[in-house]
């Protein structure tokens, strides 16, 4: 087993060798990003300083439980990825439609932080005037698409490219943050910042938006789903995984976000390298520049990793491909975005990710149902995962199991009965009081529980 | 390594023998620790605990 390719089968135990710590730097370095700001900057618009500081930690923390519930007890165990865990619940087959979800977090936001890096870097050589305006455009894919070389180039060796790389940049980022924090603070007063009024607030009166804050967090959270199998199955152990999710990713990101909530809310702009070259000039400029790109980077190293793996998965025919092939995979649909119609996305991102939440809330409420209350974590056949054919314990109907479907589908219109995914409007009064994850998750959990409690475990 | 295809009824044609041991292997394979009431404790505090003490602290 051990001379396979570590991309085809579940990591052994025996190499499982990533501990706690080195799991914290997979995922600060993945959990902290653009996205950050990107979230940030939304939250701005529905919730003041005090709301927002809790509402963005608490709607992560809330919103990282549910991932590591669903993800860190099947990935630690068994050494398999995210998409290997679903086959129980959606079957053999049936998986697919976690690869595509999975696929389309990892790329869309894999997009979205190379062309925000590529921008970035554009912006910066007409700052000092190495280009003109007129071909900031241009520097801009060609910067993205060196990035995307570069992340190729990285994923060369797997895993330990991963452990290596993300070690340093989460060092790095750390730093930078926390001067970021530090130039936050003292460029503006933190009565200024606190007395700060919502941007946008939607008309449904003060816990409507606070609800809304919450669950923009929440739903953004669970896209770490697509991302723990790759980062945690090199960790041997459920215990060494649980704080490096809740932290790194739950806390870590939400955390960096705040520096935008209070730009966004104090000076009008999320977006750090802009409001900070503005206010400290062309070094911070580069300094925040340097923070884009070794967090972008790192977070899209991480990212095409789970997508390479996860494509991996899905059926012998992908799961004999070469690692570079894999890789490809991840990246070639990233490249020809970036090419063809980078603004296009990038302005349509959030949709994009509100139907991805629609989706992930309830596929995380079946899998904890399953592993907690079904109790089949313990008795998962994992060489069923490997099996696309009747031998399969996973195999239901034709490789599909129609509970998970159902299920899921449940799920997934509970959340849009409560809140539109795209205008983040509530669509029933409900919502302030419930959010529309929680309860897509625990209708997804409560369905799939009703219809598969008679079957035997496995 | 044999490479090949495997003609076997309602088997998947694609998997070589060797790589069929190796899933075969899986079933017996030693698997990572499970959490532990530590474990459980600690995301009980950071899930909920901690998330319910900033909301009341945020609204109030």
């Amino acid at each position: 087993m051990t001379d396979a390719p570590y991309h085809r089968l579940p990591v052994p135990l025996s190499e499982r060798n990533w501990g706690g710590w080195a799991a914290a730097a997979v995922a600060a370095t993945a959990g902290v990003a653009s996205w950050s700001f990107v979230v940030g900057g939304f939250s701005a618009y529905y919730v003041g300083a005090r709301e927002g500081t809790a509402t963005m930690i608490a709607g992560a923390l809330i919103g990282q439980l549910l991932v590591t519930l669903s993800q860190i007890p099947p990935v630690t165990k068994y050494g398999i990825e995210t998409l290997g865990t679903t086959k129980p619940q959606l079957g053999s087959r049936g998986a697919i439609l976690a690869l595509i979800v999975q696929y389309a977090i990892l790329i869309g936001w894999n997009i979205v932080l190379i062309i925000f890096l590529g921008r970035a870097c554009a912006s910066a050589l007409v700052a000092i005037g190495l280009i003109g305006e007129g071909t900031s455009a241009s520097a801009a894919i060609i910067t993205s698409l060196v990035a995307t070389g570069l992340v190729w180039l990285l994923l060369q060796s797997g895993s330990s490219s991963l452990k290596i790389v993300s070690t340093i940049v989460a060092i790095l980022i750390i730093a930078i943050g926390a001067w970021m924090y530090w130039l936050l603070l003292d460029t503006y007063k933190v009565s200024d910042i606190l007395n700060a009024s919502p941007i946008g607030p939607n008309e449904g009166g003060r816990l409507t938006n606070y609800a809304t804050g919450i669950e923009l967090l929440m739903v953004s959270t669970l896209g770490w789903w697509a991302y723990m199998g790759g980062m945690f199955r090199m960790v041997n152990g459920a215990g060494k995984g649980a704080v490096p999710s809740m932290v790194s990713l739950g806390f870590g990101w939400s955390a960096i976000g705040l520096i935008a909530l209070y730009s966004g809310l104090v000076a009008g702009e999320a977006d750090p390298t802009i409001w900070m070259a503005a206010v400290a000039g062309p070094v911070a400029g580069i300094f925040v520049l340097i923070f884009v790109a070794l967090a972008n980077l790192g977070s899209a190293l991480v990212g095409a990793h789970c997508a390479a793996l996860g494509f991996g998965e899905l059926c012998p025919a992908t799961r004999n491909l070469p690692w570079n092939a894999k890789v490809a995979a991840a990246l070639v649909p990233m490249a020809i975005v970036i090419i063809l119609f980078p603004g296009a996305f990038y302005d349509h991102i959030g949709t994009f990710m509100a139907f991805i939440g629609i989706l992930v809330a309830p596929i995380i409420g079946i899998q904890i149902v399953d592993w907690f209350v079904l109790g089949r974590l313990k008795d998962m056949h994992v060489p069923s995962l490997y099996w696309h054919d009747a031998r399969s314990r996973y195999w239901y109907v034709a490789g599909f199991n129609p509970a998970g479907f159902i299920a899921i589908a449940c799920g997934g219109v509970t959340y849009i009965l409560l809140l539109h995914p795209v205008t983040f409007v509530p669509n029933s009064d409900l919502f302030q009081y419930t959010t529309a994850t929680l309860p897509a998750a625990f209708i997804g959990g409560i369905v799939y529980w009703v219809l598969m409690r008679g079957r035997p475990k496995n | 390594m044999e490479q090949g295809t495997d003609h076997r009824p309602g088997v998947d044609p694609h998997l070589d023998n060797d790589y069929e041991s190796q899933i075969a292997a899986l079933d017996r394979a030693p698997t990572g620790a499970p959490f532990k009431t530590k474990d459980y404790v600690f995301l009980l505090i950071t899930g909920v605990i901690i998330p319910v003490i900033l909301l009341i602290w945020g609204w109030s």
